[in-house]
């Protein structure tokens, strides 16, 4: 297909428009694309990113099919989505390599984030526990009080504002 | 269904339109949206719908809900247009729609809490209460984090998305710049309806590309910075431009006047001109109207929002002659 800008170079890059639901499909050569500003835009980025040419794979292995929902690897070549979470076990073997491919390592490291579940962990319990009185005096984290406080201001709890926010003063 | 949180002034508004925050999560034991059949859709929707707090949140089905709601969720960026026009999803929102979870899009749960201008934290709070709020066996391994349909968003599958006003640095033709800079740092930058659509009315949206193999924390670090380096070039930018180029500030006034006369106007138009308007009004160049109107009017000014406010249906051609005749109202 020729490009539709300059009707000379071979077309590579399919670029969706939809503007308040209505959809254009335009294609375009990269020297058209990059001088229409548009190859920064994700998809046709997230395009070169998550596409892999079915030859870096070997045949057989396209084949192989998920036992828990019968997807096959190649589906997911094709439309870029695996079929169940079972999947990231069945094709485990190519899995690592991929990921490698699209996000430059292949472990998600759980770090667990602290200091946000504690600001969780505590706005959950003070919506909770609503006629028990807040000990704040123990919190010395600032953000941590400035999420109650803005959470007692939401409940209509004026005085427990009042005290959270003495407790931030003294703690600045 | 109009949001109520675009109604309010957050921080930073001069710059920063709105700030969303997603989380996408799938349950266990069952197929990915894109390879489900009608009775596990059935099943899967029920068992979520059963989940939820009805004094908090309202479980919707779109096939239940009529053609112009729907469509004026997704204009007003709440949900995306794959799910409008797909039926077998579903809604669940809360009182003031700042948060809207859409159920069978991509995975079974993308969760969103959204806020007017900058406010990442509170944004990424809400979210997180919204998902503890379900009490969900979700499907998440060690290796890779939260499963779900696209690799690509695999890991905390956290994503940040901050929309930005840029008329500056777009006048100065420094968007390319930016982009790849920030590129360089893993975000990415949309326009304003999302994959693929250019700077509608100087409107970007800047997000993480990546939640894989990253804490929350230093996703939302990065963010930060990047918003707040954008934030003050564009600041400059719009310093430099009122100073050294008189027909930057004429383009305010015109877009003012052309506003507040205009007997027929397209939405395109509408958006031009009211993006203008935003920036006279963040720099005091005017100060009859203030942000919270036109940050309302560029949202009144999407096709279905416009209608459902006037209830009527109306074809394209009445549509912008009543957008014309709303604007010169309210901008009165």
């Amino acid at each position: 297909m020729k490009c539709q800008n300059c009707k000379e170079r071979e077309a590579i890059i399919k670029y969706y428009e939809n503007i308040n639901g209505e959809k254009k499909e335009t294609v375009l050569c990269s020297v058209c694309a990059k001088k229409l500003n548009l190859i920064e835009f994700p998809n046709t980025l997230s395009y070169f990113l998550s596409s892999y040419p079915k030859e870096l794979f070997e045949n057989e292995y396209t084949k192989k099919v998920c036992d828990k929902c019968s997807y096959t690897f190649d589906d997911y070549l094709k439309n870029g989505l695996f079929g169940c979470p079972n999947c990231y076990d069945a094709f485990n073997d190519r899995i690592d390599a991929l990921l490698t491919r699209i996000h430059g390592k292949n472990r998600h490291i759980a770090i667990e984030n602290k200091k946000n579940q504690n600001i969780i962990k505590k706005t959950y319990t003070s919506v909770k526990d609503k006629n028990k009185n807040m000990d704040i005096s123990s919190i010395i984290d600032i953000n941590i009080l400035k999420n109650l406080l803005s959470l007692s201001i939401k409940e209509e709890k004026y005085e427990d504002a009042a005290k959270i926010r003495d407790r931030i003063k003294d703690l600045e | 269904m109009i949001n109520l949180w675009y109604n309010e002034i957050g921080k930073n508004s001069e710059y920063v339109i709105s700030t969303r925050v997603r989380l996408a999560r799938n349950l266990k034991n069952f197929n990915f949206p894109n390879n489900m059949t009608k009775e596990d859709i059935a099943k899967l929707t029920k068992i979520i719908e059963n989940n939820i707090d009805n004094n908090k949140y309202k479980f919707l089905r779109l096939k239940d809900m009529d053609k112009i709601t729907v469509s004026s969720l997704a204009q007003q960026r709440l949900i995306s247009f794959e799910c409008a026009e797909n039926l077998n999803c579903s809604i669940i929102t809360n009182k003031d729609n700042s948060i809207v979870t859409m159920v069978n899009e991509e995975d079974h749960l993308r969760i969103q809490a959204f806020c007017s201008g900058l406010n990442i934290d509170d944004t990424y709070n809400n979210a997180k209460l919204a998902e503890n709020n379900m009490n969900l066996d979700y499907a998440k391994n060690d290796k890779y984090g939260y499963l779900t349909s696209c690799p690509t968003n695999l890991g905390s599958s956290l994503r940040i998305s901050v929309m930005v006003h840029l008329p500056g640095l777009v006048k100065l033709k420094k968007m390319n710049n930016i982009v790849e800079n920030v590129l360089a740092a893993g975000i990415l930058v949309r326009g304003l309806y999302g994959e693929n659509t250019a700077g509608y009315g100087d409107m970007y949206q800047f997000s993480n590309r990546s939640s894989f193999g990253e804490s929350d924390d230093s996703i939302i670090l990065n963010l930060k910075n990047v918003i707040s380096y954008i934030m003050s070039q564009e600041s400059k930018a719009r310093q430099l431009l009122i100073k050294t180029d008189v027909l930057f500030e004429d383009s305010i006034f015109r877009a003012y006047g052309i506003l507040k006369n205009s007997r027929y106007i397209t939405y395109k138009e509408a958006i031009e001109y009211l993006s203008k308007l935003r920036v006279g009004i963040s720099m005091k160049l005017i100060s009859e109207i203030d942000l919270k109107t036109v940050n309302r009017l560029i949202t009144e000014s999407c096709s279905s929002v416009l209608k459902i406010i006037l209830k009527q249906d109306l074809d394209e051609h009445d549509e912008n002659i009543e957008r014309a005749k709303y604007l010169r109202k309210e901008l009165s």
